[in-house]
Parts: structure tokens; sequence; C-alpha cells
């Protein structure tokens, strides 16, 4: 396989995999081919990048609870349950 | 939020709430009610909204514990419930055209004050961003994306409350990460992320 045909081939599988590989899903062997093509890739380290950054914020919308949610709750099961 | 009872735990009150023990579902309503309602409110266009959807997904399945088979985890019959309420208070809103009143906050309100440095103010503006991007999700992408990335639930169990395969599930996160990424590609790009033909002309 010519350079170039490879580094296409590598950029596709990249896009592919990236959540895998960003969630530890990927073997190894794959993981370095993603981690090899990413450092001659702007575009796929942009991608990585980008989508670490959401991953990690996402986990900090996490609502956060009303004190009186599960209040409310027993309070109309024992009017209505 | 209260951690989950242990599934043997939570069997047994489960049991005994099936066998009409109203002290045991109230100890379930406890133990779920925070993880439920973060969980609707994805799907309310308010807060009291999905309080609302929280209060009458734990009436329904009191009245109907009896039919609850117990090979699933009782949140992921819970889950299938409120999102159920959610969408009906949803649909409600929406034929009756109802306006939400000023003081009742509507969900993707953020809610940020404080004096920022610049780092939190973008984390809040990524935060506000990513508020928006979801809720403009379909259903299925968004649920896929509350639950394992917001909720944080593994990938098998929110697979379970999904009623998916592992596969199909992944598949559908997969679809909503993308998409949430794409609405909000403007903002997590910073210059040196750029593609380089995306970039301005160098400075010497």
């Amino acid at each position: 396989m010519s350079g170039v045909v490879r580094q296409m081939v590598d950029h596709r599988f990249t896009k592919a995999h990236a959540l895998e590989y960003l969630d530890g899903e990927l073997p190894q062997a794959e993981c370095e081919r993603v981690e090899r093509h990413a450092s001659v890739c702007p575009k796929c380290r942009a991608l990585l990048a980008s989508l670490r950054r959401m991953i990690e914020t996402l986990p900090g919308l996490a609502a956060q609870p009303r004190p009186s949610v599960a209040d409310g709750v027993l309070e109309r099961l024992r009017r209505e349950g | 939020m209260n951690d989950l009872p242990s599934m043997s735990g939570e069997q047994a009150l489960v049991a005994r709430a099936k066998a009409g023990d109203r002290v045991a579902y109230e100890a379930l309503v406890r133990h779920n009610a925070d993880r439920l309602y973060a969980v609707v409110l994805r799907f309310s266009a308010t807060e009291s909204d999905a309080e609302e959807a929280t209060q009458e997904a734990f009436l329904r399945a009191w009245r109907s514990i009896g039919r609850f088979r117990g090979d699933a985890r009782f949140f992921t019959w819970l889950y299938r419930i409120g999102v159920n309420e959610a969408k009906r208070i949803l649909d409600r809103r929406a034929s009756a055209d109802v306006v939400i009143s000023t003081e009742d906050r509507p969900v993707d309100h953020v809610a940020d004050d404080a004096p920022q440095v610049d780092v939190q103010a973008e984390a809040a503006e990524l935060r506000a961003l990513l508020e928006q991007a979801i809720r403009r999700l379909p259903d299925k992408y968004r649920a896929a994306v509350v639950l394992r990335d917001i909720e944080g639930l593994s990938t098998a169990g929110a697979a379970e409350v999904l009623g998916l395969r592992e596969a199909a599930f992944k598949s559908r996160l997969h679809r909503g990460r993308m998409a949430l990424r794409a609405a909000v590609a403007h903002y997590l790009m910073d210059d040196d992320e750029l593609p380089l033909e995306a970039r301005g002309p160098e400075l010497s």
C-alpha cells in the first residue's frame, strides 16, 4: 500500500473509530494506529481533541437535584397513591 | 444524589413493595427520585414539568408495580414510565400552547451570575451551548447521550434502560455525540486545533 493510500485508509479508520478510541474500547494495536495517524493528520487531531473536550464536559451538565423532588413524590403518594 | 441500593437490596425492596409495603416503596422513591428527575429534566420544557413527570411516574409505578416482572432493574422500568410522562406533558403543553411563566424556569436557562475568570466563563459557555444542542437532538439520540455521558451509566446499563442491544445503543450514542459535536464544533476548536487549511495566514 502506498503512503498516500495508507494515509487515506487510516484517516477513514480514525474518523470511524474516534469515539471508541476515546472510550478506551479499541484494542491496543488499533489505538496505536489512531495515534500514529493523528500525529500526522491535523484534521484527526482536531476531531479527537474536540470530541475529548466535549465528552469531558458532558458530566458537568448533570442536573443539581432539587431537595424537594423525593419529598414531593412522597407527598403525592400519601395523598393519591 | 442517593446511591442506588445494591441489586439484592433493591430486589428485596421491590418484592416488599409488590406485596403492598408502602414503606419499602417509599425507600425506592428516595433512592431513585433524584436520578429520575435528572433524566426526565432532559425531556421537559421546565423544571416544574420535570418534577410533575417524576411524581406521576412514581405514582403510576406504585399503582402498577404488581406488573413489574423484576427481570430488569427497577430504575430501568421507572425510566421508561418517566420519559413517557415527560413527553405526555410536553405534548399537553404543545396542544394547549401553554406559555411558560417567567417564574417557571425554562430548563435551558443557565444561571451563572458570579464573576468569572476567562477559563470558567469559557467552560460555562460550552456547557450552555451543549445544553442547547442536547435539547435539539432527536429523542433517541438525546436519551443515549444523557444516560451514558451525563448521568454516567455504563454502556450495558444505558442499553438496558433503553431496551436496546449494546451494538444498537452504541450506534445511537455515536450519532448523538457526532451531532452534538457538529453543533458546537465552532466553539470546540481553538486555532491550534483547526485544520491547517482553515487557519488564517500565519503571522511572520
